[in-house]
């Protein structure tokens, strides 16, 4: 029973009042559940031979495994340059210079506003018209970066700003240059304190990957599609494999990254109580 | 050929105006079925908590663009057919829906506990604390998140030109191919999006001030 600010721990009549509720709903679900399985059975959705299609080893390891590197090569490209474009606009953002920070707010906000699509599509578009003859990979790195790289450097200046002013106060009063101060004091609290959000970003990097399908770019999306353009009598269920291998993918990172952020915020607090014992001793 | 400007703007403002259906229309679905997913997270029933949770869990992890390619190219093969301008809402409302049950629901268990239980202790009922303590408090700390969440699924509706809406992004794709500058295309796209998503953020920033007024 999770502890939730709505209601106390049950009595006995409340305790059986969620046991009819529970068995209520529990129902409902089965009956809907049926009401949609009936027209699907009736579609052949359940049959065997088209899953057996859908789930062939054969498509396994030519066609999904193929379309899952490609993915994770976008994906890590992507965050790479995501990164690294982060990094220079949030230094531009601290920068003493007006221009400067001008162009990095301006940066943030027009790639926030752009759909990731376009910012993939147009550049493809555009090379397609020149007559270049690439392939997607570049334009899905590119246009993730692009996104990312804004998206990153909010959150990285979310965690600026939840610094307190103090420790840029003491490293400058020690001596430290403005790039040293950012380099050595600010920036691996700020990545230490915004991990959970950095990674977070890395799984909708990882699932924006898709959009290397519109650039036909072969990822799981695309290589899905290809397939079921043979499979036409199995393209659902293509589909939803697909869906599948992204989720437990997408699922493993999320889970991983929420066991992450637990046991960082409980190293904080013990960090928190040793450094606070000096001080009142 | 080359289309005059005049054309152009055109273009880009039908595209706008189907854009603007669709965050709309998508996101007072995603309001209606994320509130029904958030009030059966947070309440006590074990099996309705669980099926929120898993929605929220399914939607949250797989890609829009799967999500819209599997609806609209793949469930046809069950007799399920509708236009693609209906799948595009129902897909970006639902999966958005996900997203604002768990800003909803975050924004309920932010309330400090103290307060619903000095209200239990004053003797107010459940509907009573939830609707006159609880509720009004979660809402104030909701609005920004979910201002930010409207942004995206107006950012989020260029995946509609994938399944052949003609809204700002597919306009942007057939001006490219008809040779129009790269610039205007550029800032014509941008400012499609700018146009509808500044004036939400300006009135997101309204409504955060008025409530914190009301506090």
């Amino acid at each position: 029973m999770t502890q939730s600010v709505l209601f106390d721990a049950l009595g006995p009549r409340g305790r059986r009042k969620v046991r009819v509720f529970s068995v209520a709903v529990a129902v409902a679900f089965v009956a809907a559940a049926t009401v949609i399985a009936i027209p699907l059975d009736s579609a052949g959705f359940f049959d065997f031979a088209r899953w057996a299609q859908a789930l062939d080893w054969r498509i396994f390891t030519g066609s999904y495994l193929p379309g899952l590197l490609n993915t994770l090569l976008a994906a890590v490209g992507g965050v790479v340059l995501a990164i690294v474009i982060s990094v220079i606009v949030t230094a531009g953002r601290l920068s003493h210079h007006r221009t400067i920070r001008f162009i990095a707010i301006v940066y943030t906000e027009f790639f926030r506003a752009m759909p990731v699509l376009l910012l993939i599509w147009i550049p493809f578009l555009l090379s397609l018209h020149a007559k270049l003859e690439t392939s997607g990979l570049p334009f899905v790195v590119v246009g993730l970066g692009l996104y990312n790289g804004a998206a990153l450097a909010e959150i990285l200046r979310a965690g600026i700003v939840a610094l307190p002013s103090g420790q840029t106060d003491a490293a400058t009063a020690l001596g430290l240059s403005r790039l040293q101060v950012l380099r050595l004091v600010i920036f691996p609290q700020v990545v230490r304190a915004m991990l959970p959000a950095i990674l977070a970003q890395m799984v909708i990097v990882l699932k924006d990957t898709s959009l290397g399908f519109i650039v036909t770019y072969p990822e799981l999306l695309r290589q899905g599609s290809t397939v079921g353009a043979y499979l036409s009598d199995a393209l659902l269920q293509v589909y939803i494999v697909i869906a599948g291998i992204y989720f437990i993918i997408a699922y493993g990172l999320t889970l991983s990254i929420r066991l992450l952020g637990r046991r960082l915020s409980a190293q904080r607090h013990a960090s928190i109580s040793v450094a606070g014992d000096p001080v009142l001793t | 050929m080359t289309p005059d400007m005049s054309d152009v703007t055109v273009q880009f403002f039908q595209g706008m105006l189907v854009t603007l259906q669709l965050s709309l229309a998508g996101f007072a679905l995603a309001l209606v079925v994320g509130t029904g997913l958030a009030a059966a997270l947070v309440s006590p029933v074990p099996p309705a908590r669980w099926a929120a949770g898993a929605y929220v869990a399914l939607f949250r992890n797989l890609p829009l663009l799967v999500i819209l390619i599997l609806a609209v190219f793949g469930l046809p093969q069950t007799g399920l057919q509708l236009s693609p301008m209906t799948w595009a809402v129902l897909v970006l409302g639902l999966y958005t829906a996900a997203f604002v049950c768990e800003t909803l629901s975050g924004g309920v268990n932010g309330v400090d506990v103290g307060q619903a239980e000095a209200a239990r202790a004053l003797g107010l009922s459940f509907p009573q604390s939830l609707g006159l303590i609880v509720l009004p408090q979660a809402i104030r700390s909701v609005v920004p998140p979910l201002g930010s969440l409207f942004i995206a699924l107006t950012r989020n509706t260029a995946l509609a030109s994938v399944i052949g809406v003609v809204e700002i992004s597919a306009r942007t794709a057939q001006l490219v191919n008809d040779n129009v500058s790269t610039i205007v295309v550029i800032v014509g796209s941008a400012s499609g999006y700018l146009i509808i998503n500044l004036p939400a953020a300006w009135m997101v920033r309204r409504l955060e001030r008025r409530a914190v007024f009301a506090r």
